[in-house]
């Protein structure tokens, strides 16, 4: 089983964008049929807008943001985006159970393998699905070494949490100097 | 069918519906404005004013407006409140009568959120296992199960996959007498609370 982002946080701007501008034009539009001072004044919204012609720069400027914004939405509507959850292998078993593990859980399985190498004080690993970059900050040891034993530390917990794709484990080592003791 | 992951598929849906409809009005200005649109439409003249000078409305206009406000404004709520249902929808469920001592003992009706609460200690009951939570959604007969467990990060996860699959959803079916339909897990990993890492 596969889950990909739920584009909350877009959908909540833009629901909110649009209440709020609801909300503008129905208090205008009663404050107007109540004969008071509307908080948007239409008189000089119109006329303003009557003074422009469509070849004018605004106008053509508010055009090509309009469009932008168009844009953006529907790429942020049909990029599948990094998985949330990644899908495992299927375990034996009475019966089929779509299983899968969710990314923060298997960089932080992974992480914490990796901070398992002796000489790795601390680990961080990003994946995509396809493939985990794993950086390691080691005190002490030789930069090739320890990438080895990162990367075969990490190949062995993936294996057991068991991704259907195994993901390419890219290592990288920071924090040694080489520093003579 | 009721998703799993709401409002997943609503806000691809209306992100891109409300994108299309910006990105062509946007592209229909900047083509109505540099006179592009000119050549295909003679009609069309960029260089009168966007509005008439001395417009006026009809009556009608200020209620169709305020009407219009009020029902886009209405669904804007409705759809910012979706973003806090993070759970598929359950349901109520009525289970067949039941014959007890040659008589009718009448219908027994449970939420299914109750039925997945049971399976959910179930899991709970495991080795390594932190939290789980369940739900089941759809047809009484043929629902589908959605789990989602926590595990201890050093736990044999192909052990407690099969644990579930061969102990926890047979009894949960044999209980509610349902048949075997779609089951997924979603399991998450933390570190586990009774045993220390020092030492």
């Amino acid at each position: 089983m596969i889950r990909r982002p739920r584009k909350s946080l877009a959908a909540g701007i833009v629901a909110l964008v649009l209440l709020a501008l609801c909300v503008v034009v129905a208090v205008a539009v009663v404050q107007l049929l109540l004969g008071q001072q509307p908080i948007v004044d239409f008189g000089v919204l119109g006329s303003t807008v009557a003074g422009f012609t469509g070849a004018d720069v605004p106008v053509l400027v508010v055009s090509g943001l309009v469009a932008l914004v168009g844009l953006v939405l529907v790429v942020v509507a049909l990029r599948p985006g990094t998985p949330t959850v990644f899908p495992l292998t299927p375990a034996g078993g009475a019966e089929h159970l779509d299983s899968g593990i969710t990314r923060r859980s298997l960089n932080r399985a992974l992480a914490d393998a990796a901070t398992g190498v002796d000489g790795v004080t601390k680990a961080s690993v990003k994946s995509t699905g396809r493939r985990a970059a794993v950086t390691a900050h080691a005190a002490f040891g030789e930069r090739a070494d320890l990438r080895d034993r990162v990367r075969s530390a990490v190949a062995q917990r993936l294996d057991a949490v068991g991704p259907a794709r195994s993901p390419r484990v890219t290592v990288s080592v920071t924090g040694t100097k080489q520093k003579e003791a | 069918m009721a998703s799993a992951t709401p409002p997943a598929r609503l806000n691809r849906t209306l992100l891109f519906l409300i994108g299309l409809v910006l990105l062509a009005a946007g592209v229909f200005g900047l083509l109505f404005g540099t006179g592009v649109l000119r050549q295909v439409l003679p009609g069309i003249d960029p260089s009168v004013p966007l509005l008439p000078a001395g417009l006026t409305l009809p009556e009608w206009a200020p209620w169709v407006t305020l009407a219009v406000a009020v029902v886009v404004g209405l669904l804007a709520l409705r759809w910012l409140l979706a973003q806090a249902r993070r759970r598929p929808r359950t349901s109520g469920w009525t289970l067949p009568s039941a014959q007890v001592a040659g008589r009718d003992a009448g219908t027994t009706r449970i939420h299914s959120d109750h039925a997945a609460d049971a399976l959910a200690a179930d899991i709970e009951s495991y080795d390594g296992v932190q939290r789980a939570a369940a739900a089941l959604v759809g047809d009484r007969r043929r629902p589908e199960i959605h789990l989602d467990v926590t595990a201890d990060d050093g736990a044999d996860l192909a052990a407690l996959r099969t644990r579930i699959t061969d102990h926890a959803l047979p009894r949960l079916r044999s209980a509610l007498d349902i048949e075997s339909g779609r089951a997924d897990l979603v399991l998450r990993l933390a570190e586990a609370k009774e045993h220390s890492r020092v030492g």
